[in-house]
């Protein structure tokens, strides 16, 4: 068999321009390029069938890889769920101060509570400044004096202790500030896979997960009785901190090949 | 001028921090004090007029009590002016950052008068 024969630079170019010296050979060249083209397309083409084929695969939930990213999915929505159910805690434990303008204006429940610790703040200090007042006006005789000195030191006392507000005001704020941070963290990343996908994924699991539960959850719960809200809480912790170390001895989350190819072949996932 | 007759201004973003420093300082004898709500609205007072001693929080926005203290030492005039850091937080990378850019003294909250009298009498002198 003989081998191919390889032509160097410059000898393609000399050819080359002895094809196109004429109009004949010139035809002929610009029918190969288009040749070319419709070759390189085609082998395009079927790189692109091949790889979505490649990833719808990968993605199926008979796949490891389609299992790690239905876990990726369901964290996603889990924390999403917990964000909205944290919300609606806080917004129930907001006092009934129906005359409260001020309180019902501020942005957040969490910023709600910072208002309302510094005006209770302030009343304190009102009440502090008027017994200060009151202190100073008091005669300073011999049976007074101490008196009205230990009451000064005290009423300071006071002023100090009040600054527990401006410590956690800022405390507070910085927890609102993270939980802005996460919050916006997972809707972008809940964007990227489509939030109908992620509720529908999410009831089903949740099915799941309760049949696998129903077995041993009234026996739990006659063992805890009915606790109040924080134990049910941590009840529902445990079992999610059970249900993900047995996930992770079985399959170690790895990273999958998808999350690498961005937006674009996510959606040929769909 | 002694001391204690000099402009104070108190720098928080929190009105009540501000009014508990300003009735500690009152305490101490001052009588003439200031407050600014953020680093800005301080700046602008600075340059206004003449302020013997700066008490300033660190956690503010849009500045910060360190921004305002390296905008202080870059300004020719402000530059000489006490200035006391008054965080809620004693990290030591701010507790090195603040020394670098030029603060006379820091106070961690809470605090009580007497610290505050000791710290501001380790800038101003005795009171």
């Amino acid at each position: 068999m003989s081998t191919l024969l390889n032509l160097t630079d410059e000898d393609y170019l000399l050819i080359e321009d002895a094809i196109a010296a004429n109009a004949r050979g010139r035809a002929f060249l610009r029918m190969r390029d288009q040749r070319s083209r419709v070759v390189a397309t085609d082998d395009v083409k079927r790189l692109v069938r091949s790889l979505t084929t490649s990833v719808k695969k990968a993605a199926s939930p008979e796949n490891e890889g389609g299992a790690h990213i239905r876990i990726l999915r369901q964290e996603l929505h889990d924390m999403s769920v917990c964000i909205q159910q944290t919300r609606s805690e806080v917004a129930a434990l907001r006092p009934d101060e129906t005359g409260n303008n001020r309180i019902m204006a501020a942005t957040g429940e969490l910023d709600a509570i910072v208002t309302a610790t510094e005006r209770a703040t302030s009343e304190i200090l009102n009440s502090a400044e008027r017994i200060q007042a009151l202190v100073s006006r008091m005669p300073r005789d011999p049976e007074t004096k101490t008196i009205c000195e230990e009451l000064e030191t005290q009423v300071t006392e006071i002023l100090t202790a009040c600054s527990f507000q401006d410590i956690t005001g800022q405390r507070t704020t910085k927890v609102v500030n993270t939980l802005h941070y996460l919050e916006k963290r997972v809707n972008s990343m809940i964007e990227i896979w489509g939030p109908e996908a992620l509720t529908a994924l999410g009831a089903v699991e949740r099915g799941n997960r309760a049949w696998r539960e129903s077995g041993d959850a009234g026996h739990r719960q006659v063992e805890a009785g009915r606790g109040g809200r924080g134990q049910r809480r941590g009840q529902w912790r445990e079992r999610e901190q059970r249900r993900d170390q047995s996930e992770r001895r079985r399959r170690p989350l790895r990273i999958v090949p998808t999350a690498l190819l961005g937006r674009g072949v996510s959606l040929l996932m769909r | 001028m002694t001391n204690l007759n000099s402009n104070v201004l108190v720098v928080d973003d929190y009105g009540t921090m501000r009014r508990i420093i300003r009735n500690l300082l009152t305490q101490i004898g001052f009588s003439n004090i200031d407050e600014a709500p953020d680093g800005a609205t301080a700046l602008g007072k600075l340059r206004e007029r003449a302020f013997g001693l700066v008490i300033s929080d660190w956690n503010m926005e849009p500045m910060t009590g360190l921004q305002l203290l390296q905008e202080v030492r870059a300004d020719s005039k402000l530059k000489p002016l006490p200035f006391i850091m008054v965080p809620a937080e004693s990290k030591t990378e701010n507790v090195v950052a603040a020394k670098a850019a030029g603060v006379s003294n820091y106070i961690t909250k809470p605090f009580n008068a007497d610290t505050l009298k000791k710290k501001i009498e380790s800038v101003l002198g005795p009171l």
